[in-house]
């Protein structure tokens, strides 16, 4: 390693680790049902399987009575709220209760907040198809069957828990049973990233 | 009994620069094993007469965060170069098998295992 790659992974390394110890503490942050969680103005709960499905469904974005932007946010955030239930009357009351709302930040908002809920997803393998594309699959029941096979918990529980969590124990079953999972963390992987092209674009 | 730390041994290297092809890239989580046998001589009744270790290769594994924009992900018997912390780990390996590439997001990997070269 010559002496400019040297002075460069010095300056890269503390930030790396430092990276990952927050990471580290982030997973541990899922595992706390005492944190809470915003999505703008709005406190939303971690987004569980059986939300995601929800969400998921064809149409429940869709505004029936004109292109009111607020509509669909709305929806969106009745989801995710700690007060859902699928009542009409109460979806009905929580738009009524909102309906001042800016729209505007929201869906950036929203993008995060699924992100987030997906930071944990298995890593995608790189063998492609003939054509090139990935082609979409149904994951939700190889989640419950992997789960339910290894603990036992039921369908319901599994459906109940965040996204997140689910991804965590995933990814350790997996390990246990002899697979090679990378691991992977977004911010330490941006800064190694960063890292080489800087340590490349010199050679 | 207490372990004792003496030196500055890095057992693991969470994160290190390695080079391949004169390209550097990133490996993580790298576990070195350093193997060794014993020959043991017993006499004819079975007793221990002596016993000798024969040092034996300096094995890696690990995995390498692949460079943006490369196009090869099997990495299987590149010469990777490797200037760690720990000086008895310092050198080049030759890799032997490696993972498929998995990605998430802009980021692909590929763990492998390797060997450190005698000369």
């Amino acid at each position: 390693m010559d002496d400019r790659v040297a002075k460069l992974w010095a300056e890269y390394s503390p930030r790396i680790e430092k990276a990952k110890a927050e990471d580290g503490r982030d997973r541990h942050r899922h595992f706390c049902d005492y944190l809470e969680e915003r999505v703008g103005d709005f406190v939303a709960v971690p987004l569980t399987l059986s939300r995601y499905l929800l969400l998921s469904q064809e149409g429940l974005f869709e505004d029936e009575e004109g292109d009111d932007a607020r509509i669909p946010v709305l929806r969106f955030l009745w989801v995710i709220s700690p007060d859902f239930s699928p009542e009409q009357e109460d979806a009905a009351r929580f738009v009524r209760k909102n309906r001042n709302i800016d729209p505007t930040p929201y869906p950036n908002l929203i993008r995060e907040y699924l992100d987030n809920a997906f930071r944990y997803s298995p890593p995608r393998r790189e063998t492609k198809t003939n054509t090139g594309k990935a082609t979409p699959k149904e994951w939700v029941s190889s989640i419950v069957d992997l789960i339910a096979s290894e603990y036992s918990w039921t369908e319901q529980a599994i459906l109940d828990l965040p996204i997140t969590r689910l991804f965590l124990y995933v990814k350790r079953i997996r390990v246990r049973l002899g697979s090679n999972e990378t691991d992977f963390s977004s911010e330490a992987d941006r800064l190694q990233a960063e890292f080489m092209r800087r340590a490349n674009e010199q050679n | 009994m207490a372990i004792t730390s003496d030196g500055t041994q890095a057992f693991g290297i969470d994160a290190s620069p390695v080079t391949i092809n004169a390209v550097t890239y990133v490996c993580e989580g790298m576990n070195f094993s350093f193997t060794g046998t014993r020959a043991d001589i017993n006499d004819s009744n079975g007793e221990p007469l002596g016993s000798t270790v024969i040092p034996g290769r300096i094995e890696v594994s690990g995995t390498l965060q692949l460079a943006a924009g490369t196009t090869v992900s099997d990495v299987r018997q590149q010469s990777m170069t490797l200037t760690a912390t720990n000086g008895s780990t310092t050198g080049t390996y030759t890799i032997v098998d490696c993972s498929e590439a998995q990605s998430q997001g802009d980021y692909v990997k590929v763990s492998f295992n390797g060997y450190k070269q005698i000369n």
